[in-house]
């Protein structure tokens, strides 16, 4: 593995009876590019920091927008990968 | 077989005088190596523990489908039977992956190739662990399989992952795009699926702690990075997952990526009781990645003269179906299109992307295989369009110290390019065979297909060169602890890293740096294991530079502190003080033995070595310093070719090849054999075959790799002309005689049969010329 992995992953699960809000939000992580299927009802994101924090926004701001109740975030950043890149 | 080697440029020397056995620089005997020869080594297959249990997998039969249901019940009554688990069983993060994490542990909704892990069985027996994983009944909604890596790529092809198939685009832009030249080839190449082909499959054994944490014991590549994969999906913090390095029987890149760790460490944890998995030969196919088959397109301009003007190359590899390192193996075809010459104007776009066929990822060479294959096969393209000897136009384009790369990076140290031309240019060419041969010195061999009649001999010139360590900004570094201590009247060091031995030679490097820093004979390479801090991988050519260099740094840090109580002690500067034989001198004169110095003390460092840092490519235009150092060989083949039935027999092969520092010369003979061995095998013989993304030949009887018979002598020139930047002056060794040793002996052949061979590995029907279509998998006319 020559070049960095994903400085960060943030998985998403929003409640699965919020199916609008599944829905808008999964549509908002596709459209980011670094969208990846995690679990029967969770979405990753993965990528550079900024990257992955900007869209995280995004797919939060449309899952709430669709009538979100509860969205779970875990984040995860692997130790050997160099911060400032 | 000899080895002639130049006289270093920079100074390479040892800082230590003395009379030291076994220091940096000799051939220090492998003391796994009687043992594997022998076969007593222990590898991680051989692993046993009271009362342990054996897992086995349920891999889907389908390249691509849904998973609709997963019944467990008829697996968990069979007696024996300990646990059955799904996805659901996973407690923590559900995908892994090396650099996005898009890979299921067990597959949860769609599974996207053949022998996609579904569920896990432990049992008291393999058998009936195998038995019960064929009684868990998966019901699937099967799909039409994306097995195109350009169909994949396609705007409209259907997303196998929520953000689309591609991977990644690199481009690179140097000089003008618009450049016209006087003479122009074009010619589009293929590289078939090769398998890293190790002899010890995937295994370990993981044994629960009885408090919640695990100790997993595993042939692996990168211990520290299993384990944040492991600790992520296990849920647990990373210092309850411990791992240790197991007998490893082989890597090549293949163990890069995780394969039974995290399903044997679920298993453990559910039975509480110790569980090994140990794949079979046919599953181990399914089980790691393996190199990417690629798709080239390139087209060369140059001058008449025969100075090249531009390099255009457009790059398609496929990913497979999960990400593995594809992201890196696109960045090294990308950065190492052009191959090591001096080019003005380059345009690359490379690209990887997710398809349905196995995961593709790391394997020796990495990237830089593929395009060498394309660009030495441009090279002999153009020569014969300028009516020029092959080698001669290499020699007027070869990249020397300080030029430029088309990522725009200078070359830092020697690029000895024309030099390693030169001299394989100038090796005696083997002898011709004698008018009764052994039948084993021609094609077919005990055959008998031929006595000669229709045999031509050709000759075939390559070089090709690839990165050293980690890229694109890779905070790369090595970890090492050093101790040196008196036992029994003697001084002892210890040195403590997580490097993994996985046949390189590590294990005699570490303790050659550790004798001729420290000057003390004994030394003990402990275990490598997630007690110390990461060492990286051993991969990408890495691991004596990083590991090696970690080693000498803590291995100095110990001298400076014994010095320093040596000085305190005889009343002297430390200034003037030095280790030799045991013992601290002052020049030539023994002034205390480091036993009778220490007494019962102990004097312990650990240090991290890193590299200088590098840049990420810009995502417009690919510039960047990327890469920390590079590895140059050069090979001339010489094949004889039965032009009739298209078989062939490599007479022999010569390299030269700069490896900087030769730490352990027979180590150094042992990784360029071994690796034109791989080469031979991507040329002639080695590709998985997958068809509608299913393999056909998951075995070792149909997947041929180069036997004894196959691997021709090889006549060898390792020069030693020392990197700045790196321990002793050394480069890494291992993956640049994989990489030209293709095209030259791609090209041996196609100066004997005269066809373009355009594909590798080359078949009989391409040799002969049989007609396209004549094979019945279209995509094998390669000829």
């Amino acid at each position: 593995m020559p070049v960095p992995p994903a400085e960060l992953t943030a998985e998403l699960t929003i409640d699965p009876a919020d199916r609008e809000a599944v829905r808008a939000g999964r549509q908002a992580a596709v459209e980011s590019g670094l969208a990846l299927d995690a679990g029967p009802d969770t979405t990753a994101l993965s990528g550079a920091k900024r990257e992955v924090l900007d869209a995280l926004h995004r797919v939060m701001d449309a899952a709430l927008a669709a009538g979100a109740a509860t969205v779970e975030v875990r984040l995860q950043a692997p130790r050997d990968v160099r911060r400032d890149v | 077989m000899t080895m002639p080697r130049t006289t270093p440029t920079t100074p390479t020397t040892p800082t230590l005088p003395g009379h030291l056995i076994g220091g940096v620089g000799e051939s220090v005997r492998r003391p796994d190596g009687t043992l594997k020869v022998k076969g007593e080594f222990a590898y991680s297959s051989d692993l046993w523990a009271e009362g342990m249990l054996w897992g086995a997998t349920v891999r889907s039969p389908h390249p691509r489908a849904r998973v609709r249901s997963i019944e467990t019940g008829e697996a968990l009554v069979m007696p024996g039977v300990m646990a059955v688990l799904t996805h659901e069983d996973v407690p923590g993060r559900k995908t892994y992956g090396l650099e996005i994490p898009d890979q299921p542990v067990l597959a949860f909704h769609d599974v996207r190739y053949q022998g996609e892990p579904v569920a896990l069985v432990a049992a008291d027996h393999p058998e009936t662990a195998r038995r019960a994983a064929g009684r868990v009944a998966v019901d699937y909604e099967v799909l039409e399989p994306l097995v195109d890596a350009e169909d994949a790529l396609a705007p409209d092809a259907p997303p196998l992952h929520p953000s689309g198939n591609v991977l990644r685009h690199i481009r690179i832009r140097h000089g003008d795009p618009e450049a016209a030249a006087e003479v122009v080839v074009a010619g589009e190449y293929e590289v078939g699926m090769q398998d890293q082909a190790f002899l010890g499959p995937e295994s370990g054994l993981a044994v629960p702690d009885g408090e919640g944490g695990i100790d997993l014991f595993v042939s692996t590549q990168w211990l520290h990075v299993d384990r944040d994969q492991l600790a992520a999906s296990l849920a647990l913090p990373p210092e309850q997952v411990r791992i240790t390095l197991a007998g490893v029987g082989g890597a090549f890149g293949a163990r890069e990526d995780l394969s039974m760790q995290i399903h044997a460490c679920l298993l453990a944890l559910r039975t509480g009781r110790p569980v090994k998995i140990l794949y079979s030969r046919e599953e181990s196919f399914f089980g790691h990645v393996h190199r990417h088959p690629a798709r080239l397109r390139y087209e060369h301009g140059a001058t008449r003269e025969g100075r090249l003007v531009y390099v255009k190359a457009r790059i398609v590899l496929d990913g497979g179906a999960y990400a593995s390192s594809s992201k890196a193996v696109c960045s090294n075809a990308a950065c190492f299109a052009a191959g090591p010459y001096d080019v003005p104007n380059v345009s690359v776009d490379c690209y990887v992307a997710y398809t349905d066929n196995p995961p593709c990822g790391a394997m020796r060479g990495f990237g830089a295989v593929q395009t060498c294959f394309a660009y030495e096969s441009q090279m002999d393209r153009l020569a014969a369009e300028l009516g020029m000897d092959p080698l001669e136009l290499r020699l007027r384009n070869a990249i020397e110290e300080g030029g430029h790369l088309p990522t725009g990076q200078r070359v830092e140290g020697a690029a000895p390019v024309a030099e390693l031309l030169r001299r394989v240019r100038a090796a005696p060419p083997p002898e011709r065979a004698a008018a009764s041969p052994d039948l084993r010195d021609l094609p077919g061999g005990v055959s008998n297909v031929t006595h000669g009649e229709g045999v031509r001999r050709g000759v075939g010139y390559a070089v090709g060169f690839k990165n050293i360590g980690y890229s694109e900004g890779f905070d790369d570094y090595s970890t090492a602890r050093v101790r040196l201590s008196a036992a029994a009247g003697e001084p002892l060091v210890e040195v403590h890293t997580a490097a993994a031995e996985v046949g390189q030679g590590l294990v005699t490097v570490q303790a050659q740096v550790a004798r001729t820093e420290l000057g003390v004979e004994q030394v003990v390479v402990l275990p490598a294991d997630t007690q110390v801090g990461s060492a990286g991988s051993s991969s990408a050519s890495r691991q004596t530079w990083m590991t090696g260099g970690a080693v000498k740094a803590a291995c100095e840090a110990v001298r400076s502190r014994v010095l320093s109580l040596a000085a305190e002690r005889l009343g002297r500067a430390a200034e003037g003080l030095g280790l030799s034989d045991g013992c601290v001198v002052g020049g030539e004169e023994r002034l205390v033995a480091l036993a009778d110095l220490l007494g019962g003390e102990a004097v312990e460092e650990t240090r991290e070595y890193h590299h200088r840092q590098t840049q990420p490519l810009d995502p417009e235009n690919g510039q960047a310093d990327a890469h920390v150092a590079f590895g140059f060989a050069a090979h001339r083949a010489v094949v004889d070719v039965d032009t009739e039935l298209g078989l062939v027999k490599v007479v022999e092969i010569a390299t030269a090849q700069d490896v900087g520092k030769a730490i352990n010369p027979q180590a150094v003979e042992g990784q360029i054999e071994g690796g034109i061995a791989q080469g031979l095998g991507l040329a002639l013989m080695e590709e998985i075959q997958v068809a509608d993304g299913k393999v056909r030949n998951p075995s070792f009887t149909d997947y041929l790799i180069p036997t004894v018979l196959d691997m021709p002598p090889v006549r060898m020139d390792v020069l030693e002309l020392g990197h700045p930047d790196s321990p002793y002056g050394l480069r890494g060794v291992g993956e640049p005689p994989t990489i030209s040793s293709t095209p030259a002996i791609v090209a041996a052949v196609r100066a004997a049969s005269g066809r373009p061979l355009t594909r590798v590995p080359v078949r009989p029907e391409h040799i002969v010329g049989l007609p396209a279509g004549a094979h019945p998998d279209p995509r094998h006319d390669g000829g």
